[in-house]
C-alpha cells in the first residue's frame, strides 16, 4: 500500500500514529546523540518524522511549521512515540527563522515544505552555522537559486544533502549493484521520469489530502495548497529528480561525468482543466483557471560521457505508476515497465528474462543488511536509507553520499527544461555546478553496506 | 546614550533578537512576458514593401513571440553570388530611436543578424535555389528578446540557424525595409492585444 492509498483508507491522525514502527533503531545508542530540527511536517515531513522517532541516534529538538492541523498529527506522533516533545515554533512563515536563532548547538535541520521554501531554508540554515542540512526534492526554483545553494554550500563548508530516495529503491540499487558488475557493458542509454497521476493530489476538498474536490491553493489541503499553483504557472519538468537520480548513479554523475545539453518538449495542458469540469462541473470557479504544465513533458539530456537520457513528467493524466526505468548498455539492458532484463550471451537471444530473478541475484548489500528495517518506511522501504545515510554522515562528520552537486544537478533540470521550452524547444548547456571538479571526483554513493 | 537605544538605531527600532523578516516571501508567478490569455492571433502576408506605405513590425507584436518569415532565394548575379539583407525596426518620428537590425544571408553564405554571423558556411548551390528565411523572436525577461533566423530550402530542410540575444524586444518594432536582394512574400505572423482597431492605426500596406 503506498502513502496515498493509506491515508485514504485511514483517518489522517490514526493514519499518523500509525506508522510508527514497533521497532527502536540503534536502541541504547551510546555515542552522542545527533541534533536535529524540522522545517515541515506536514505529509512527507511526517514520514520523516516516523523514522526520525524510531532512532536512538537522533534528538528531535525542535520543529516548524505554519499549518496547525499538521502540527498537531505531528505532535500526536511524537506523544505516541515516548519521545520528548521537541520545541515548536510555528506563527508566521518565516518562524524557521526564530527556530535556528534559538537552537543551541544545532547539528543538522531537515526540509520538508513547499518548493519554493527550500532555497531560503537551506541557505538560512547554513548561515546560522548547521552543518549538516536535509532538504526534500527541489533544491530551488529558478537555475539562479540552485547556485545560490551550491555556493553557500561551498562557502560554510556544509553538507546539502537532497533527499532523493528512489535512488534507494530496491530494484534501482539491484540494477546500479549489475551496472557496476559490467553486466550490461558500457552505458549508453537511460529513461527515467514521474509517471504519476496527481490530479488527486492537485486537487482536494481542503480537507482530505487527496481527492474529494476541485479546490487548490488556499482552499486545497496539503500539496494542492501549492503543488498546484505550479502547474498554473509553469512549464517544463517540475520534478525530475525521482527519474534522474537514480541513472545518474549509473553512469557518475559529477563524478568523471557530468550533463551537457538538454533540451525539453511539452504537449498541450488538458488534464488539469479537464479533471475540475470532469469532478466540478464547468461553472466551477478553477475550470477558469488556464494551466501552463504540458500534460507530458519530454526531456533529452546528453552526458559529456556520450550517453543520453529522456525523461518523463507525466502528472496530469489517467495512468498507473511507473518510473519508466531503462538502463541500456552494449550488453543489454533493464526496463521497469516490462519487469525485464536482458543480458547478451545470458538470457535466450532476442528473449526477454523476468526481472525478479536478476535482481534478487544482485539484490544490493545495503538492502541485504538492513531490508527489515527499511520495509516498514515509506515508498517500498527506500525512505529508511536516504534518512539513515543522512544521519549517519552526520553523526560520523563525512559528505553525505548525496551532495549539493548532485541536489543541484538533478533539481537544475526544472528551471533548464522551463527555458528549453519556453525558447521554443532549443538546446540548452547545462551549467557545471562542480566548476570543473567532476573530471576527478570518485563515486561515493552506496559502496558497500554501510549508508 | 544607552546600550538599548543603540541597539534601536542599529536595527531600526526593533530589539536585536527581533528578527528580520522583512525579506518578500517566494512567490510563484507566470512571468507577464508569458501570459498571452484573451490575444488574437495575427497573420499577414505581404507580396511588396510598398515605398509610401511600409510593412512594420507592430506595437500589439512585440509583446508576444513572432515570427517573420521570408520567400527569397535565386541569389546569383553574373558577378556571383548576391546576398539578402532585411533591416528591420526602422523607427518613425515619435518612437525612441533605437539601433536597427539587419539580417540575411550575406555574399559570402553566411547568415548574419547585426554583427552576429554563422560559422558554417552555406553551400553555393543551396542558395541559387528557392528558399525560406525564418526569423523566430521571443520576448525575454527584462525587456530582452531572443531571435533564431533559419534558413530552409524547397523542401523543408533546415540549412543553416543563427540565434540572437544583442536586442530588446523594443528593437524589433518599427518598419521593415529590403536593403538587398529580393522576395516573392513575406509573412507576419503573431499575437496581439484583443483591441483589434489598434492594428488599423500602423502603417502597413496590405490586409
Ligand atoms: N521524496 C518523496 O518521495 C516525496 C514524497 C512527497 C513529498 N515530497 C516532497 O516533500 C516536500 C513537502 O511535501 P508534502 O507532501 O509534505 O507537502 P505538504 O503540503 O503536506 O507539507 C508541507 C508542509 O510545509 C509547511 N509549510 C509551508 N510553508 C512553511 C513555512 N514557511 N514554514 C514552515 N512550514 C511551512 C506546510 O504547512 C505543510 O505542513 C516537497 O518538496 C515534496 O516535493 C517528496
Amino acid at each position: 500500500m503506498n502513502r496515498r492509498e493509506f491515508v485514504r483508507t485511514t483517518s489522517l491522525t490514526a493514519a499518523a500514529l500509525t506508522v510508527l514502527p514497533e521497532k527502536t533503531l540503534f536502541a541504547n545508542y551510546a555515542g552522542e546523540k545527533l541534533k536535529i530540527a524540522m522545517m515541515g511536517v506536514g505529509l512527507r515531513g511526517q514520514n520523516h518524522l516516523a523514522l526520525i522517532l524510531k532512532r536512538d541516534d537522533v534528538e528531535l529538538v525542535a520543529i516548524c511549521d505554519v499549518e496547525p492541523r499538521m502540527l498537531e498529527m505531528a505532535k500526536a506522533m511524537i506523544t505516541k512515540s515516548g519521545k520528548p516533545m521537541p520545541k515548536i515554533y510555528t506563527g508566521d512563515n518565516y518562524a524557521w527563522k526564530k527556530m535556528l536563532q534559538q537552537t543551541k548547538d544545532l547539528k543538522s535541520v531537515l526540509i520538508a515544505t513547499p518548493w519554493e521554501w527550500h532555497k531560503p531554508m537551506i541557505i538560512g540554515s547554513l548561515e546560522a552555522g548547521v552543518k549538516y542540512v536535509a532538504t526534500e526534492v527541489m533544491l530551488g526554483i529558478t537555475l539562479q537559486d540552485h547556485w545560490d545553494v551550491v555556493q553557500a554550500a561551498e562557502k560554510h563548508d556544509a553538507q546539502v544533502m537532497m533527499l532523493e530516495n528512489v535512488c534507494y529503491r530496491r530494484d534501482v540499487l539491484a540494477v546500479l549493484n549489475m551496472v557496476r558488475q559490467g553486466l550490461f557493458g558500457e552505458i549508453t542509454h537511460l529513461q527515467g521520469g514521474y509517471q504519476h497521476d496527481l490530479r488527486e493530489v492537485k486537487f482536494n476538498d481542503g480537507i482530505k489530502p487527496y481527492g474529494g474536490g476541485v479546490e487548490f491553493n488556499e482552499k486545497g489541503f496539503s500539496e494542492a495548497k501549492w503543488r498546484t499553483n505550479h502547474s498554473v504557472h509553469r512549464n517544463g519538468d517540475l520534478y525530475p529528480t525521482h527519474g534522474i537520480g537514480p541513472v545518474a548513479q549509473c553512469i557518475n554523475i559529477n563524478r568523471g561525468n557530468r550533463f551537457l545539453k538538454l533540451s525539453s518538449f511539452a504537449t498541450q495542458s488538458r488534464g488539469l482543466h479537464k479533471y475540475i469540469v470532469d469532478h466540478g462541473g464547468e461553472n466551477h470557479p478553477n475550470a477558469k483557471v488556464k494551466f501552463r504544465l504540458g500534460d507530458i513533458v519530454t526531456t533529452t539530456i546528453q552526458c559529456a560521457n556520450g550517453e543520453t537520457i529522456i525523461l518523463q513528467h507525466d502528472t496530469n493524466s489517467p495512468r498507473p505508476y511507473s518510473l519508466g526505468f531503462r538502463v541500456q548498455g552494449t550488453d543489454g539492458l533493464w526496463m521497469d515497465v516490462n519487469n525485464s532484463i536482458y543480458v547478451e550471451g545470458k538470457s535466450k537471444p532476442h528473449q526477454w528474462d523476468n526481472a525478479k530473478e536478476w535482481l534478487d541475484k544482485y539484490d544490493h548489500p545495503l538492502w541485504k543488511k538492513y531490508g527489515n528495517d527499511a520495509t516498514g518506511a515509506g515508498h517500498g522501504g527506500m525512505d529508511f536509507f536516504v534518512i539513515h545515510a543522512f544521519i549517519e554522515s552526520a553523526k560520523r562528520g563525512t559528505p553525505t553520499p548525496l551532495d549539493v552537486y548532485d541536489a543541484a544537478a538533478w533539481s537544475a533540470i526544472t528551471p533548464l527544461s522551463e527555458q528549453s521550452i519556453e525558447l521554443g524547444n532549443e538546446t540548452i548547456d547545462f551549467p557545471d555546478f562542480t566548476s570543473g571538479k567532476w573530471m576527478n571526483r570518485n563515486a561515493v554513493f552506496a559502496l558497500n553496506d554501510d549508508y | 546614550m544607552h546600550r538599548r537605544d543603540i541597539f534601536n538605531i542599529l536595527f531600526k527600532g526593533s530589539p536585536p533578537n527581533e528578527l528580520d523578516t522583512a525579506e518578500s516571501e517566494p512567490v510563484i508567478e507566470t512571468p507577464a512576458y508569458l501570459i498571452n490569455e484573451g490575444t488574437i492571433p495575427f497573420f499577414r502576408e505581404y507580396k511588396s514593401l510598398s515605398e509610401d506605405v511600409e510593412v512594420s513590425i507592430l506595437p500589439q507584436l512585440i509583446n508576444y513571440e513572432f515570427v517573420l518569415k521570408l520567400g527569397a532565394g535565386h541569389l546569383e548575379t553574373p558577378d556571383g553570388l548576391s546576398g539578402i539583407s532585411l533591416c528591420l525596426g526602422i523607427k518613425d518620428a515619435g518612437l525612441p530611436a533605437l539601433k536597427e537590425i539587419t539580417l540575411g544571408v550575406n555574399a559570402e553564405g553566411y547568415l548574419f543578424i547585426g554583427d552576429l554571423q554563422s560559422k558554417s558556411k552555406i553551400h553555393y548551390d543551396q542558395l541559387i535555389a528557392d528558399l525560406q528565411f525564418i526569423v523566430e523572436v521571443k520576448p525575454q525577461p527584462h525587456g530582452k528578446s531572443y531571435a533564431k533566423l533559419k534558413l530552409v530550402d524547397r523542401i523543408g530542410l533546415t540549412l543553416a540557424v543563427l540565434k540572437s540575444e544583442q536586442f530588446s524586444q523594443e528593437n524589433w518594432l518599427g518598419v521593415i525595409r529590403l536593403e538587398l536582394g529580393q522576395f516573392h512574400f513575406l509573412q507576419l505572423e503573431g499575437r496581439s492585444a484583443p483591441e483589434g482597431n489598434q492594428l488599423l492605426t500602423t502603417n502597413i500596406s496590405e490586409y
